[in-house]
């Protein structure tokens, strides 16, 4: 598409008219073109104005809240990052930030074996049998509200693989639909952190640790919803306590690790 | 540090990306009623659009870091998310009706009837009536075939058999005599 073509697509776009190809396209051109960020910006906010209030239906706000507070989120930019408004980061777009902390070397080598091999030692024999893994998703369900939608489309969509975290007296198991790119992290005993305070879990893979959600359950026992689509290439999943908001990379060592 | 009496929207999503659940509910009570009012336009069917609603800020929810005020306010992001999640609903339910039609099943549910939509949007939507009659009749059309029919410009340009330039045209005229009247009227 020529740059003229792509120019003429700000309307479309912020009428939310383009087909995902040609959005993804001028999503990647917006980066580069700061007329047609301008014409966006000023284009969407006379969208907005094209929708009507209705009334909101009762309940709504209770059933919402009580998804997000097992809703797991995508993680903060830190300082600098944020305040440059470093454009629209896509998903799969590392979170590289060149004055971010450096990245703690003690999930390099010698410590991430350590805490590999100490998860694969407490590994509990129940991911022999996948049926325990259901039963165990049954009885947190029975005990909790919150969180059971998620793990219905989990169980649902199917093509599951089980990941399970050990930690100095901490258990959690994650359950990953490939099918669905959606997964459910159950926690048996993790500490309810304060306001400044998020765990944060990462997907440990060739290059090291990338974040794949800040979550502050108000249970011990939780069921959290994170999206990871797959577990390609990835050794191991660990839980480290950030501050809130979560951190490009890991600045404490995990409490929670587990081979996958 | 001092904080000031309202909130900026921008102050309350920077707080509930850090998972600030009070910030997001202060949100959620600015635009309820706008995220529903968009959903019911586009999904017709209620049950449906108070689904969509709910995705919708959950979606918000979840990805709250990514909100770059250098791309447009919240309020837009916030649409924008609510009418990606409308189109979407209205497809997949439109794709799992063609799948029933081909097996011989029924066809259910119908679009809502005029009477029943302006029960259920309320006054509200004379306003953005009042706000369409500003534009000519073919930038209102291409307006409304492509925001609330949740169609591509490419679908649009088909379906009026008109060139794409001409669609695309027609959608940024329009936008821009909106906002034209947006100003003399404020």
């Amino acid at each position: 598409m020529t740059p003229n073509e792509l120019h003429s697509l700000a309307a479309p776009y912020a009428l939310g008219a383009l087909p995902s190809d040609e959005r993804e396209l001028f999503e990647a051109h917006l980066e580069n073109c700061s007329a047609c960020r301008a014409e966006v910006a000023e284009l969407s906010s006379v969208v907005a104005t094209l929708s009507p209030e209705a009334p909101e239906p009762d309940g709504l706000r209770d059933r919402l809240f009580a998804e997000i507070r097992t809703t797991a989120q995508e993680p903060s930019p830190q300082g600098s990052e944020a305040e440059s408004g470093a454009g629209l980061r896509a998903v799969a777009e590392p979170t590289a930030e060149p004055s971010a902390p450096t990245p703690i070397h003690r999930w390099s080598g010698d410590r991430l074996r350590e805490g590999i091999l100490a998860a694969a030692a407490g590994l509990v024999l129940l991911l022999a049998g996948f049926g325990a893994v259901i039963v165990q998703l049954n009885e947190r369900i029975n005990e909790l509200e919150e969180g059971t939608d998620a793990v219905q489309r989990v169980l649902a969509a199917g093509d599951l693989r089980t990941v399970t975290l050990e930690g100095e007296q901490l258990h959690a198991r994650l359950i990953v639909s490939e099918a669905s790119g959606e997964a459910v992290l159950i926690t048996d005993d993790l500490p309810v952190l304060s306001a400044d305070e998020t765990y944060e879990i990462w997907l440990i893979d060739a290059s090291g640790p990338r974040s794949a959600g800040i979550f502050r359950p108000d249970h011990e026992r939780a069921i959290v919803t994170l999206a990871i689509s797959d577990l390609r290439g990835v050794a191991a999943v660990g839980i480290t306590v950030e501050p809130a908001g979560g951190s490009p990379q890991p600045t404490t060592d995990p409490i929670l690790v587990g081979e996958v | 540090m001092a904080r000031p009496q309202a909130p900026t929207d921008a102050d309350l999503i920077s707080r509930s990306a850090a998972g600030d659940e009070s910030a997001f509910a202060e949100l959620y009570d600015r635009y309820a009623t706008r995220v529903m009012g968009l959903a019911v336009k586009v999904v017709r069917d209620p049950a449906q659009a108070e689904e969509v609603a709910q995705e919708a800020f959950v979606e918000a929810w979840r990805t709250a870091a990514r909100f770059d005020p250098s791309r447009g306010n919240v309020a837009s992001w916030l649409l924008t998310i609510s009418h990606r999640r409308a189109v979407d609903r209205v497809r997949s339910e439109q794709a799992s009706r063609d799948r029933e039609e081909h097996d011989g099943a029924s066809n259910p549910g119908t679009p809502l009837d005029p009477v029943t939509e302006q029960v259920e949007l309320g006054l509200d939507q004379e306003r953005v009536r009042a706000a369409l009659d500003h534009l000519t009749d073919l930038q209102r059309e291409a307006i409304e075939l492509a925001y609330f029919g949740g169609r591509t410009y490419r679908e649009v340009a088909e379906m009026l058999d008109t060139p794409l330039g001409t669609v695309k045209s027609r959608l940024r005229d329009g936008l821009l005599r909106l906002r034209e009247a947006m100003e003399v009227s404020t």
